[in-house]
């Protein structure tokens, strides 16, 4: 965009603007009737006692700034001058005579004359070259001069500064520019005071009369060079001391915007003052204008119902206007028009999408209570919720749905004609299965159908609930069979939600790794305690003073940490070799008590399957049997992460760090305890000892025993569906139960006797302990994912959960809870979960792929068991047998990807490409470092020029006086 | 919602839109919430110029310890009052939406108490004061607090924080986009 370009819309916004404050019906006039317009004629005659009280209430909050900066003024000759150009404004043949200076002065006020300017192209440059003075420092951000720009709201970091004064100086109130260069130096106060009894003159005016005095006279006026001193320094410079008696003297109260002067400031702060923010009014202003002056092209439509009213329509008529169409079309495609577009489809996405949000009063609640962080949490319920949601209605509608839908409805039917005897085995296995089942089921009494319902025994056993009933359908189109392949459907879905798991999980933590990251080993730890510290969502008093406490405690904590830390610096060998001991004893304890927390579970596992197949327990006690793993597992993670906060403080770690490590144990013993769950399952029921591979164990299970007694295992898959199930059962009871029995009581005590009672008191109110919460939640996420293959009920179950959750620890929250002393910081721990979210889906996904890939599946239940007649059968088989149908080059396609020859050269491009990665991020720490030191480096040269500033400006004032 | 629809026409809705981080839904709902500050004068007007004691009785503000600053800063006047425009264009700055740039200079006005373009030590003083409330901090312990921070933040040597030092620490302080904001 050409200078002038930019200069001619920059002053036509401006001229509009001005109007408007006049009262001017901008909308008539036309650009070129703007342009052409004689301003003298036009413009009425301006009182000037009332624009400038006007003015004088506008700005009454504005301090005066900069103005010793000014070039010395002769008083007594500025207002003669003055006095005698405004005479002579008034008639409009005598202002034409000196207009030269005056559209020096003007042009900021009279954009009209300067637009004749560039249109005779007779502007004088010469006060303006030599400087990178843009007019008024106003100029649009490019492309806005001649297309509608894509967004409005870049204007919130571009465009021109706040407060582009309207302030109307009428013409010939300012003195000539050449006889002000050639006075003589005199008090600055004079002029100033004289600036205050009469008009201000625009500083750019100022300026640019004092590049003048350097360029005509040769002198140089130190005030011209750095005329911003006062700006950027802070300290008690002598330009300070000037300014701040000047002030005294009385103009404190002299108006002068403070935009007003960014001619006088360095290019940079001017370059940071013209990026200020604008407020609304003025966005909104510029859009108007925008609109006015670039408004919608008609349609084509539009156009011809005008042709049409007009009368008569000639062929040429039709030509023009679609001509015309297709130009303004052409046009705005090619300009900024389409990321408009895309802007306002964006809007209008998210109009959409706000129409399905949910539990946002909520969240406001609880931000408004404990701050960010603790909604975070909830948030992170609620999009576990959704993620939940949609692995439920893949596995719905890819699974159930068609297995309910479609015929036809006992395994042995679905199997086709032509190779039953190749299925005997699992025909068998099957038909045992069944009888024994349905044997079960009849002699049940109503207390064991409840039991089961706590178990997933019995009648649920064979339901839709798990893996163990589906078997292939078949639809029938007109008269063509079709298979419904259930064990591709199965692997699809499965691989479907775990493929879509992975991508929100990805998309969720790179979110937030994008703010956390980096800044993890460089984080400005007091800067973000003060200037982030203030959660701005909190609206409540108590929770006011909750969160000023806890900035309090923290700066406080942090100090005394810093200080421990420079104390730590000096601590002697001694010490430092028995805190390490400490470290490494404490280290060894807390492995020890995992691995006895991990024995613990194995056992008892072990155990509930060996008291299993014991015939003579009542089923309460079998109820219980059933359990003991479960109430294990649940015990030890309530009680573990406790001894390890308590063990942690004897590390004398950095508070942040220690918490940190706590909860890192914490997760540990989470994630390890379902996996040693797992494998002693393996181990009890599908692995094989190489040496008897005949005594125990048929139809792909090790418990397969061939007699009618209760509590069998006949189907591997659906025992470990059901595993799973009991755990997400009794983590569901547990933590409601933890509320409703532990909290609520204490919460109501504490209410009642809390100031009576000392031990009640001591004891105090529940705090809410947000990672532990969180911790609490992405383990019933793992377990989810890893029983969505066995139940494909589960995700159900956890959707349920979350739904339940999130009300319960709502209520808990705002209603029995109490904020932590010190809580942690929201943006690390954001990713810390995610990451641990992320970890626990691979873990579960690693297992369940490794089952799916070597073991082979039951042959008396699930899709599975109709490959039981081939050798060393796996689940996977359903998809290999797949592509065998496939046309050749398909086929090839797909057997090529499993090859090495496919597998090596992918992974060496991935490191290459994590390489080249991290190349860049290197690069870019480089690039960072480099501009700090430039940025501490021009400090220092501002320093140093400024201290030379000052001193020659003491050498100036000791020569004059 | 069919009340506050008629209060703006389309067109202002969509100009609205144009200039801020919100939808249209959310323009309504915050000119809900400017109404229920003073029921009175906004029916009267809608552009009713609410004073800074009117303003504060919205309950983020009224706890906010910058609350004086932030209506200063967000008043087109710059006396504290704020029409609806003003109310807007705060809560727009505010919202989840705002990119963090934008915020960030918001944060450097707000903390900027003397209004002199810099984060002066005065300043920072004024801020640690105003977060902690009753409980000060000692001598010892803020003179501790203020080396810390401008030795993190204060790249030039100048004992004060200008504003570009400022987006640059604010660029190692992961938390503030998190906690600059006010949910509708």
């Amino acid at each position: 965009m050409s200078y002038g370009k930019l200069f001619e819309e920059n002053s036509r916004r401006k001229l509009a603007k001005k109007r408007r404050e006049l009262g001017d019906d901008v909308s008539t006039s036309s650009d070129s009737e703007l342009v052409n317009r004689r301003p003298k004629s036009e413009t009425p005659p301006v009182d000037v006692s009332k624009l400038r009280k006007e003015r004088d209430k506008k700005y009454q909050s504005q301090p005066l700034e900069l103005l010793e900066t000014s070039s010395s003024v002769d008083f007594d000759r500025w207002r003669k001058d003055h006095t005698t150009e405004q005479s002579a404004s008034s008639s409009p043949d005598s202002d034409r005579n000196n207009t030269r200076e005056r559209r020096q002065l003007k042009f900021k006020s009279q954009p009209e004359e300067i637009e004749e300017f560039e249109l005779s192209h007779s502007w004088d440059h010469r006060m303006y070259d030599g400087r990178e003075h843009r007019p008024r420092a106003s100029a649009p951000p490019l492309g806005f001069d001649d297309q509608p720009g894509p967004s409005r709201r870049r204007d919130y970091q571009s465009g021109p500064p706040v407060g582009e004064p309207l302030m109307d100086y009428d013409e010939g109130r300012y003195p000539d520019v050449d006889r002000q260069r050639q006075m003589p130096s005199s008090s600055r106060d004079d002029s100033a005071r004289y600036y205050r009894g009469s008009q201000m003159p625009p500083s750019d005016y100022r300026n640019d009369m004092e590049n003048n005095n350097i360029r005509d006279n040769g002198e140089i006026q130190l005030s011209d060079v750095f005329p911003s001193i006062n700006k950027s320094d802070g300290k008690g410079t002598l330009i300070r001391h000037r300014r701040k008696s000047s002030r005294k003297g009385g103009f404190g109260e002299v108006d002068y915007d403070s935009e007003e002067d960014d001619g006088n400031t360095l290019p940079s702060q001017r370059a940071i003052q013209r990026n200020r923010t604008k407020s609304i009014k003025e966005r909104k202003l510029e859009l108007e204008e925008e609109k006015r002056t670039h408004p919608r092209p008609k349609t084509l439509a539009e156009k011809y119902h005008d042709l049409r009213n007009k009368g008569t329509i000639t062929a040429g008529d039709v030509a023009t206007i679609v001509r015309e169409s297709t130009l303004t079309r052409m046009h705005t495609l090619s300009g900024t028009t389409e990321s408009k577009a895309w802007h306002k489809f964006q809007i209008r996405k998210k109009a959409f999408l706000d129409r399905f949000t949910i539990w946002a009063g909520t969240l406001k609640e609880v931000e408004g209570q404990y701050g960010t962080a603790a909604m975070t949490y909830f948030r992170f319920i609620k999009w576990l919720m959704f993620l939940n949601i949609y692995i439920m209605i893949i596995m719905f509608c890819v699974i159930t749905v068609p297995y309910l839908a479609l015929a036809p409805y006992t395994f042995n039917s679905s199997l086709t004609d032509a190779n039953v005897s190749g299925y005997r085995e699992a025909i068998e296995c099957t038909t045992e299965y069944e009888i024994y089942h349905s044997n079960l089921t009849e002699t049940e009494s109503i207390g064991q159908q409840v039991l089961d319902l706590l178990q997933g025994t019995g009648w649920m056993e064979r339901r839709i609930l798990f893996y163990g009933v589906y078997y292939n359908k078949t639809y029938t189109s007109g008269d063509e069979t079709y298979t419904y392949n259930m064990g591709l459907a199965y692997m699809l879905a499965f691989g479907g939600c775990f493929l879509l798991s992975f991508l929100l999980i990805v998309k969720n933590a790179s979110k937030n790794v994008k703010v956390s990251l980096g800044s993890a080993e460089t984080m400005a730890v007091y800067s973000n305690m003060i200037f982030s510290g203030w959660d701005f969502c909190i609206n409540q008093r108590k929770a006011a003073k909750v969160k000023r406490k806890n900035i309090f405690t923290d700066i406080q904590a942090e100090l005394h940490d810093q200080r421990k830390e420079w104390r730590r610096q000096k601590r002697s060998g001694v010490e430092n070799v028995k805190l390490y001991a400490i470290r490494f004893l404490i280290n060894l304890l807390v492995l020890a008590l995992l691995g006895g927390a991990l024995y613990l579970i194995t056992f008892t596992a072990e155990q509930m399957i060996e008291l299993q197949n014991q015939k003579n327990l009542s089923e309460i006690v079998e109820l219980l049997v059933q359990y003991i793993p479960f109430v294990t597992i649940t015990v030890l993670n309530a009680v573990l992460p406790i001894i390890f906060q308590k063990l942690v403080q004897f590390e004398d770690y950095r508070y942040e760090f220690g918490f940190k490590l706590t909860l890192a144990r914490a997760i540990l013993l989470r994630l390890a305890s379902p996996i040693a769950l797992i494998a002693i399952l393996y181990k009890e029921l599908i692995e094989r000892p190489d040496d008897d591979s005949s005594s125990s164990g048929q139809c792909g299970n090790k418990q397969w025993i061939s007699d009618s007694s209760r509590g069998r295992i006949m189907c591997w898959e659906t025992y470990f569906g059901q595993q799973l199930y009991k755990l997400v059962l009794l983590d569901l009871i547990v933590e409601t139960g933890i509320i409703f029995f532990m909290q609520v009581p204490r919460w109501y005590l504490n209410k009642k006797y809390g100031k009576t009672s000392k031990l009640v008191k001591l004891v105090g109110p529940q705090e809410f302990d947000l990672p532990q919460s969180v911790v609490d939640i992405i383990y019933t996420q793992s377990i989810c994912w890893l029983g969505m293959f066995f139940s494909p009920l589960i995700p159900f179950m956890t959707f349920v959960k979350c739904v339940l959750f999130f009300w319960v620890k709502k209520l808990a929250v705002l209603k029995i809870n109490v904020p932590q002393e010190r809580p942690i910081k929201t943006s690390g721990s954001n990713s810390l979960f995610m990451l641990v979210l992320l970890l626990s889906f691979i873990i579960a996904a690693g297992l369940l792929g490794y089952m799916i890939g070597t073991i082979p599946p039951s042959q008396s239940c699930g899709p599975y068991r109709v490959y039981s007649n081939q050798t060393g059968a796996v689940m996977f088989n359903v998809v290999t047998n797949t592509v065998q149908n496939w046309p050749t080059e398909a086929r090839d396609v797909f057997e090529f990807l499993g090859t090495v020859g496919f597998f090596i050269p992918v992974v060496i491009l991935l490191v290459l490409l994590m390489y080249y990665y991290w190349l860049r991020g290197q690069g870019y720490k480089k690039t960072e470092e480099l501009l700090q030191e430039q940025l501490k480096m021009e400090g220092r040269d501002k320093k140093y020029l400024l201290d030379r500033v000052n001193e020659v400006l003491t050498q100036n004032a000791d020569l004059l006086s | 919602m069919g009340g506050s629809q008629s209060v703006f026409s389309e067109q202002e809705l969509s100009d609205y839109q144009e200039l801020t981080y919100f939808t249209k839904k959310e323009i309504l709902h915050v000119f809900k919430r400017f109404q229920t500050l003073d029921p009175d004068s906004v029916e009267r007007d809608k552009n009713a110029k609410l004073n800074r004691e009117t303003i504060l009785k919205l309950p983020e503000l009224q706890v906010n310890p910058f609350n004086d600053r932030i209506t200063t800063v967000f008043s087109s006047a710059g006396d504290g009052c704020m029409t609806f425009e003003d109310f807007l264009d705060m809560m727009s700055v505010f919202s989840d939406n705002a990119p963090k740039n934008v915020k960030v200079e918001y944060a450097f006005r707000i903390y900027d108490f003397d209004e002199d373009d810099v984060i002066s030590g005065k300043d920072l003083r004024e801020v640690i004061n105003r977060l902690t409330g009753e409980q000060a901090l000692n001598d010892e312990e803020m003179e501790q607090l203020i080396q810390n921070i401008l030795e993190e933040a204060d790249l030039d040597d100048d004992d004060s924080l200008s504003f570009a030092e400022f987006e640059h620490v604010i660029s190692k302080a992961p938390d503030f986009i998190n906690s600059f904001r006010i949910r509708l």
